[in-house]
């Protein structure tokens, strides 16, 4: 092992040991190689990018999608006393941001959301930096194959040339090989280490549960969560349906506290949440797949899936927050034969219409015919085509790349709009194929009669490890046995009084 | 519910000459001169901005029954609220009283890595000069801040002490979210929000006023004199221009402004004032002669007024009068 690493480890973090992949990922790293590491989801892979912030001199960019997560780490850094750190997001001001962005000096790691890097200004300030490592974290969403395709990724090959093609790292929790390459490749051809571990998880074992109807899935939720006693994350497809559930726990099991959290919720309660979770007052979760990033708390001994994600490396990410700890933990999916709907109709909703991107290339040729040649905003916009902020960007994107749009104005040559058409309308066909055959892949694993933890890693490894417990329904296993620990509930305090002296006498 | 109790109180005086659109401005603490001449008309400065965050949904939909039906039974206890002289404190003295707890509870055990409860980098920056300056005795601090807050919420209505004291967040222990907590006492989200707000107003006025006896809290306030903070700053402007003498017309010119906003800085500075400034503008026998007719009349209605007055005042006259009756009031 490497001592200066370890010392740095043991100093930085106080741990003695590193996980699986993370020294081999460091190591390459500090050669200043480009390196791409999948490592699984909740394994540790900040580290490999804080440490070198901490250890060397020189800026680390980190780009993330997640800003929640973004916030969390500052949060969880600044915690730990590591101050130079700060993040560019859209959570923040005009103020803040033009703040943070004249002091870039004073941060030794600065995380950033990949549309900041659209900043020509931002650009600029990084150009005067000396950047020893730059990030991309969940560098899955650069490709299309991946589970979360975001355009504003694929524009970082650029960034990296404009910032001087500092070394590069790459790094996700999931990745097919087919999107390993693919991330090679749009980073722009970079020569990369490949550091792969494998994803599936030894403690866990895999349930699924048909039921018929609505009723019928709370039921055998409510069996599920007194059978296990233990800190649980229920995942669901809507807001509402996560802050009914919780209802509806909450009134039939006094005993085990559950509250919901989503992204519509304000960032002070989500805080408070699940910070709730982590101290042990919360033992059940209701919630959308905005919870777990970044969520770090070791005893989760049970996900059920009310509604299963559209693909399975959201699903796996998801059931990844199960037992960090190493302990035997559960995955059940409560399955009813609707369900499909869901991920289907959200699949639609993600990429424009034909019918809406033949609409705004009408909208914006009467613009151009017009004279008005600047870019409508995005609030002019959908006054007159129904598109989503989403679609929206998507396309601006797409235009961009085929010189509809330069800078703030449109450029009209009827060819190039022709083609424009014709190529989008393909590639979002391609797109929506693409996700649903996903949906399918998800499905055949729910349907499948073969052993489940073969059956969901196989895509991603070439070789799955046998279970540590329990495996899987289809391998014949049951939880009928199952022992529940029961963890310390804290006490409660009766009357403000007590509490008020619990808080601060104590 | 709170807040409809809270309408119903607000529309008894107000029902009759303004729309209910000005309950919602009062509640939500426009800073209109509008909304702060009503508050004064109508004796309701101490609901002024105690809901912020009120939804005009959820407001519209209370408000549509309650402008109806006259009469309702407003005497239900009404929890404390001074939100003229607090509304623009209650936030930063809350969120640094939250802080501070977490703080001073972590910190007796030795714990220093946890999530602050807020990430407003004012609030933040706040806590973290009053840490630097007063570290060596936090214990004092602690004990101090566990006191006074145990004395001031004993005052209070049970519900109001359980609510608030649930909120916090210390060490191994995170407060409850609005929604918890309204599910835990059986009471509106709503409501949740108003019976924090009144124990803050309760703690700003003992803090206020005897500063001596809770220091610690005391310390959590904001020090300039409320009363100028809560004229809006454009009116203040007008106060200052007109204190070096500058004429209406002249202050209206400068700053780009009609004569009629210049003159509605003037109404709003004298809701508070009372005839510093106004003495200027109307003679104390002219504010006489149109209060007695308001009175006569029973109405606040200019309009009302200056027709029973045959034209006699202009309309800025008459809410001078009408800005000054709570002054003539007091000193009768
Ligand atoms: N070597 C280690 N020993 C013990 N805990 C670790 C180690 N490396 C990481 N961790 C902890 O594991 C948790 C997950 O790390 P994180 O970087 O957020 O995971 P990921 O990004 O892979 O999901 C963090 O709390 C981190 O402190
Ligand atoms: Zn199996």
């Amino acid at each position: 092992m490497n001592a200066d690493l370890q010392k740095a480890l043991q100093k930085f973090y106080g741990y003695d040991n590193f996980r699986t992949g993370q020294e081999e990922i460091l190591e390459s790293v500090l050669k200043n190689r480009h390196t791409l590491g999948v490592l699984p989801t909740g394994t540790g892979k900040s580290i490999c990018y804080q440490l070198p912030a901490f250890m060397r001199s020189g800026q680390v960019i980190v780009v993330s999608p997640l800003l929640s997560l973004m916030e969390d780490q500052v949060k969880q850094l600044r915690a730990r006393g590591f101050k130079r750190v700060a993040a560019l997001n859209s959570f923040l001001d005009y103020e803040d941001k033009q703040q943070i962005m004249r002091k870039l000096q004073n941060y030794d790691l600065l995380y950033v959301s990949p549309e900041m890097l659209q900043n020509d200004y931002l650009i600029n300030r990084l150009q005067s930096l000396h950047i020893q490592l730059f990030v991309v974290d969940e560098a899955h969403c650069i490709s299309q194959w991946g589970q979360e395709f975001r355009t504003d990724y694929l524009r970082l090959a650029e960034v990296i040339r404009n910032l001087g093609n500092p070394p590069v790292l790459a790094l996700t929790g999931t990745a097919t090989p087919e999107v390993q390459v693919d991330i090679q490749h749009l980073l722009g051809d970079l020569d990369m280490d490949k550091h792969i571990y494998p994803m599936d998880r030894e403690n866990i074992s895999y349930f699924i549960r048909e039921v018929q109807d609505q009723q019928e899935k709370n039921e055998t939720m409510l069996a599920l969560l007194r059978k296990i006693q233990a800190p649980t994350i229920i995942y669901f497809s809507s807001r509402n349906m996560a802050e009914s559930t919780a209802a509806i726990i909450r009134a039939n099991m006094p005993d085990m506290p559950c509250a919901y959290y989503h992204g519509g919720m304000e960032n002070e309660d989500r805080i408070l949440i699940q910070q709730q979770f982590l101290s042990g007052q919360l033992q059940i979760i209701c919630c959308t797949s905005a919870f777990g990033m970044g969520v770090d708390k070791e005893d989760v001994r049970l996900i059920i899936h009310y509604h299963l994600p559209s693909d399975k490396e959201s699903f796996i990410q998801e059931v990844g927050r199960a037992g960090r700890d190493g302990e035997e933990s559960v995955s059940v999916v409560l399955y009813s034969p609707g369900d499909w709907q869901i991920p289907i109709h959200l699949i639609e909703q993600d990429l424009p219409e034909q019918d809406s991107i033949q609409q705004m290339l009408r909208f914006l040729y009467q613009r151009v015919k017009a004279g008005q040649l600047e870019l409508p905003s995005y609030e002019l916009l959908i006054q007159h085509i129904p598109i989503s902020e989403t679609q929206w960007r998507f396309l601006l994107y797409q235009m961009e790349k085929h010189d509809i749009v330069k800078g703030n104005h449109l450029h009209y040559k009827a060819n190039a709009w022709k083609d424009f058409l014709d190529q989008i309308e393909k590639f979002v066909g391609n797109r929506k194929r693409h996700k649903l055959k996903q949906l399918q892949r998800m499905k055949e694993w729910v349907y499948t009669d073969s052993c489940r933890r073969q059956a969901l890693f196989a895509d991603f490894q070439s070789e799955v490890r046998p279970a540590k417990g329990r495996c899987c329904d289809n391998c014949g296993d049951t939880l009928a046995d199952w022992q529940s620990v029961l963890t310390n509930v804290q006490p409660e305090h009766t009357g403000w009084r007590e509490q008020l002296y619990h808080l601060l006498q104590q | 519910m709170l807040l409809a109790s809270i309408i119903i109180h607000a529309a008894q005086p107000i029902r009759q000459e303004r729309s209910a659109a000005s309950i919602y401005h009062l509640l939500q603490g426009k800073r209109s001169a509008q909304t702060l001449q009503d508050a004064h008309m109508y004796g309701l400065t101490h609901l002024f901005g105690i809901y912020p965050k009120l939804s005009r949904q959820v407001f519209d939909k209370l408000a549509a029954n309650i402008m109806q039906e006259e009469g309702q039974d407003i005497k239900k206890n009404m929890p404390y609220f001074n939100g003229m002289a607090y509304q623009s404190q209650t936030e930063p003295f809350l969120y640094r009283l939250l802080l501070l707890v977490q703080l001073l509870s972590n910190q007796t055990k030795g714990e220093n890595r946890y999530i602050p409860v807020t990430d407003n980098p004012a609030i933040q920056h706040w806590i973290k000069q009053l840490y630097r300056q007063e570290q060596h005795r936090l214990d004092d601090w602690r004990n101090g801040v566990y006191e006074e807050l145990y004395g001031l919420l004993e005052e209070l209505p049970q519900i109001q002490a359980e609510l608030f004291v649930d909120r916090l967040t210390g060490y191994h222990h995170i407060g409850l979210t609005t929604v918890q907590l309204a599910e835990k006492y059986h009471v509106h989200d709503t409501d949740v929000l108003l019976y924090q707000t009144s124990t803050i107003h309760h703690l700003l006025q003992h803090a206020e006023t005897d500063t001596a006896a809770f220091p610690h809290l005391a310390a959590l306030m904001d020090r300039p004199q409320h009363k100028i903070r809560s004229i809006t700053s454009t009116a203040q402007k007008t106060r200052t221009m007109l204190e070096r003498g500058m004429s209406v017309e002249q202050i209206a010119l400068v700053r780009g402004l009609t004569e009629n906003t210049i003159k509605d800085h003037i109404v709003e500075i004298t809701w508070l004032d009372g005839e510093a400034l106004s003495s200027k503008f109307i003679s104390d026998t002219d504010a006489a002669v149109i209060l007695e007719c308001a009175m006569q009349a029973g109405t606040n209605k200019l309009k009302q007024i200056h027709a029973l007055l045959e034209g006699k005042y202009d309309y800025f006259q008459i809410r001078l009068a009408l800005a000054l009756r709570k002054e003539q009031e007091v000193k009768a």
